[in-house]
């Protein structure tokens, strides 16, 4: 079988003739981009062969489709698409810095929301009396009235199962303090000898793109780690619909999307729970927040029928997985609680993100805007909730952009042109170690960051056409940028942005006509990219109406901080359940006045003239 | 090629409405043969505008505000044309597929192909298999166009062609697709005729092949 090496891994696979070099890539474990989950279509997957160690004939010839997708003198420089390329010999090549498919950390994970200690998990420390205690009594017995009067309650209900499992341990029948686990301080569903009170939950944030772990003391009501990487699913296509397309294809992936999912959370989970010093057998709660999509996934249905009109979800209400089913690290009995949805692409982190929104959020007129590769909005107004979703597309994640990046190190993430015309960048810096300070490309709030000073300074018009007779604009010369290749903005690149601006506006504006508002009394953009997004420059491309820009309010992850709440807070819970019949669902694709509002608002201004009237 | 002419074309070139359905009621007054503002003006400015838009000089509202200064002129042409200047260049049915309600870009390939002189029938989105056949049967067009904007969808390409071919009526017409999750391999493997990576390329595409 031929083998391929990866570089600057250095890792190497051995693959039946014939196979592509993407999935061999993901085999390997080599972590290449792949925007349109290795369609042919957008480019991402860009990798350098090395001619000296591979020969002519070890990759199919290029393609015409190839070929316009590869950059200019790409074919000259080795470079092929590797999910466009098959292995019929032994292979060298390097994955540059813009196609690492890279784990990403939000540079801002959380804000924290201060909330009344009441977790739905307790564990009480109980006194069991001696087998020969008159009256005599079953062991089963002794330990409900032990555990009851220690809860100061009646009675607990104490599951066959919890029992099961503590008569498989020594000494069971001899112990006589016993610590007991109760769900809502009635069901017990861990038992175990000794004295313990350790009491730790976590929340999970599941985002297409990335995954964050918050372990969380839920006796003293603090977060005791944090750990973030990118979602593993990424090698089946960066977004939800290139997930259940694979899913469409092979109902085997639905199965192995959950199971790297839960590897890679597995993996978070123990690193955290190491540097604190907790042991998985105390984590004993868990609260799971996502995109419909994610959270079907997470919880091992079939999502495929959110792909397609009338977009409903398989599951929408909350559901409660058992830790040991899902292979989660912590106590095998542990429940993960997963948040509802609305709709099918309103999930359980839209719902989490509204539970952080304080009572003044439901008096006067909010939006609540989630900016990701789909982008939620919520009105709220006068009591009532409005919900919709917008097909923004993977822009706002710098993907579909010629030099589109992930948020990571060495990404541009804002742009301004200077009086003189030069045009000056500010990237994202290393964590320590040796800076290479040379930019590698645009990430999201780079892309829209140029867009807004591009079209400040007229290099590029209102209706988004670049004013010059070049079809890109040049933000970092070759020889300054690390790929060797020049970083630019392209016309397309602007076309992308306009498109994606101009779904969410136009959701926005749909919402507002909804009730005939004209006046916002704040806007808040939730989500890791919403938090690095400059708001002049939100206004000044039109993504929202006109707006004093005091109004807009960068909140952050706001998804994972609801999950918290609702860790902390058991009431929560129940409130995001009432949310969630709360909500009224417009959906976009089915309104008449979409079309208009969508094409009018693709124009890069606060307030484009409508098509109607022109 | 009359000054009216020029200006007509211009006019829809840049989306005036107004201005062009004026000039067009002048020109018609004025004895300008109408099949020449049709030819001249109406179809040719449909055809820079699609250069305009694939060369990316005009964007989506561009495009659109031109194509409905086209429509809204079309009406005032269409009781004047006779014998060959009334034939239309072929007929269309076209839809979004079924699962599919996205519409913005088979509109504007709709509006494009009556610039170009074509009759259209609009089945609308979320069409299914069956409703094509039976529009095929129904109306006898040369051309099947099919949008699909989402990469599950796609697959009820594949389906409708199958469809055509079980119902023996594949044979009559061409089969286009487009749609942003589309290849030109996709449309190959279906077994569709052409694919079209913008409205412009499928007006060309359908000129091209309806002889």
């Amino acid at each position: 079988m031929p083998r391929v090496r990866f570089h600057p891994d250095s890792r190497s696979i051995e693959v039946p003739r014939g196979e592509r070099l993407l999935p061999a890539a993901w085999k390997a474990g080599v972590g290449i981009k792949s925007v349109c989950g290795g369609r042919g279509k957008c480019g991402g997957c860009l990798v350098e062969v090395d001619a000296a160690s591979t020969a002519p004939d070890a990759l199919t010839p290029i393609s015409d489709d190839e070929r316009t997708l590869l950059p200019p003198e790409g074919e000259a420089r080795g470079f092929r698409l590797a999910c466009l390329c098959e292995v019929h010999g032994d292979v060298t090549l390097s994955v540059p810095a813009e196609s690492q498919a890279v784990r990403s950390a939000p540079r801002k994970p959380y804000t924290v929301t201060r909330v009344a200690l009441r977790p739905v998990v307790s564990r009480v420390c109980a006194q069991v009396e001696p087998a020969h205690a008159e009256p005599l009594r079953s062991l089963a017995e002794r330990l409900r009235r032990a555990i009851a009067g220690a809860a100061g309650r009646k009675s607990v209900e104490l599951p066959l199962a919890a029992l099961a499992d503590y008569s498989a341990r020594p000494g069971f029948d001899s112990a006589r303090e016993v610590t007991a686990t109760l769900h809502q301080d009635r069901r017990v569903f861990e038992l175990r000898p000794g004295r313990t009170q350790a009491l730790y939950g976590l929340a999970i944030d599941i985002g297409t793109t990335s995954i964050v772990v918050f372990l969380c003391d839920l006796a003293h009501g603090e977060i005791v780690g944090v750990r973030t990487a990118g979602n593993p699913q990424a090698i089946y296509g960066e977004d939800v619909i290139s997930r259940m397309t694979h899913i469409q294809k092979d109902p085997g992936a639905l199965a192995e999307m959950r199971r790297l999912l839960v590897g890679e959370l597995n993996r978070l989970i123990e690193e955290a729970a190491d540097d604190a010093g907790v042991s998985p057998a105390d984590i004993v709660d868990a609260v799971a927040v996502g995109n419909p999509t994610m959270q079907h996934i997470f919880a091992g249905v079939n999502p495929e029928p959110l792909g397609r009109a009338p977009y409903m979800p398989v599951l929408s209400e909350a559901v409660e997985l058992e830790a040991a089913q899902l292979g989660l690290r912590m106590l095998p009995r542990a429940r993960v609680f997963v948040f509802p949805s609305i709709a099918g692409y309103i999930g359980g982190d839209t719902l989490a993100a509204l539970l952080t929104r304080g009572p003044e959020f439901y008096r006067g007129t909010h939006l609540l805007v989630d900016v990701g590769t789909n982008g939620e909005v919520v009105l709220a107004h006068h009591g009532e909730l409005f919900a919709t979703s917008c097909a923004t597309g993977p822009v706002y994640e710098g993907a579909h952009i010629r030099c589109g990046v992930r948020a990571t190190a060495g990404a541009i993430e804002r742009v301004w042109v200077e009086d003189s015309g030069k045009v000056r960048w500010a990237a994202i810096r290393e964590n320590g170690g040796k800076a290479d300070p040379r930019p590698v490309g645009l990430c999201g709030s780079g892309v829209i960051s140029s867009v807004a000073a591009f079209v400040g300074s007229g290099l590029v018009g209102e209706d988004g056409a670049l004013a010059g007779p070049e079809k890109e604009i040049v933000l970092v010369r070759a020889p300054h940028s690390r790929t060797g290749r020049a970083i630019v903005l392209t016309q397309q690149d602007v076309r992308s942005v306009q498109l994606g601006k101009s779904a969410l506006r136009a959701g926005i504006e749909i919402l507002l006509a909804e009730r005939g508002i004209a006046d916002i009394d704040r806007i808040d953009f939730a989500g890791t990219f919403g938090n690095h997004l400059e708001p002049q420059d939100i206004l000044k491309i039109g993504l929202v109406p006109p707006t004093p820009v005091e109004r807009i309010r960068l909140i952050g992850n706001a998804a994972g901080d609801g999950a918290r709440m609702a860790l902390f807070n058991r009431n929560h819970r129940r409130r995001v359940a009432m949310l969630a019949r709360r909500v009224q669902v417009l959906e976009l694709s089915t309104r008449a006045d979409f079309q208009d509002l969508f094409v009018t608002h693709t124009a890069l201004a606060p307030s484009p003239q409508a098509l109607e009237a022109v | 090629m009359s000054e009216a002419i020029e200006s007509i074309k211009s006019n829809v070139i840049r989306g005036k409405r107004k201005e062009a359905l004026e000039q067009t009621q002048r020109a018609l007054a004025a004895g300008v043969d109408p099949a020449a503002i049709m030819k001249d003006a109406l179809i040719a400015a449909m055809s820079v505008v699609g250069q305009k838009y694939s060369s990316g000089e005009f964007f989506l509202p561009q495009m659109m505000i031109a194509a409905r200064a086209m429509t809204e002129v079309l009406p005032l042409l269409k009781p004047h044309l006779v014998g060959a200047a009334a034939q239309k260049r072929g007929k269309a049915v076209i839809g979004t597929v079924a699962g599919d309600f996205h519409d913005i870009g088979k509109n504007i390939v709709k509006m494009m192909l009556e610039g170009a002189g074509y009759e259209v029938v609009d089945l609308g989105v979320d069409v299914p298999a069956d409703k094509f056949v039976e529009a095929v049967r129904n109306e006898s067009p040369n051309f099947v166009l099919m949008s699909s904007l989402i990469t599950l969808t796609m697959q009820s390409m594949r389906k409708t062609v199958e469809a055509l071919q079980a119902a023996g009526v594949r044979g009559a017409i061409r089969v286009g697709v487009g749609g942003a999750p589309l290849t030109a391999k996709f449309a190959q493997e279906i077994g569709a005729d052409f694919y079209s990576p913008d409205a412009h390329e499928c007006v060309e595409a359908c000129n091209r092949l309806v002889h």
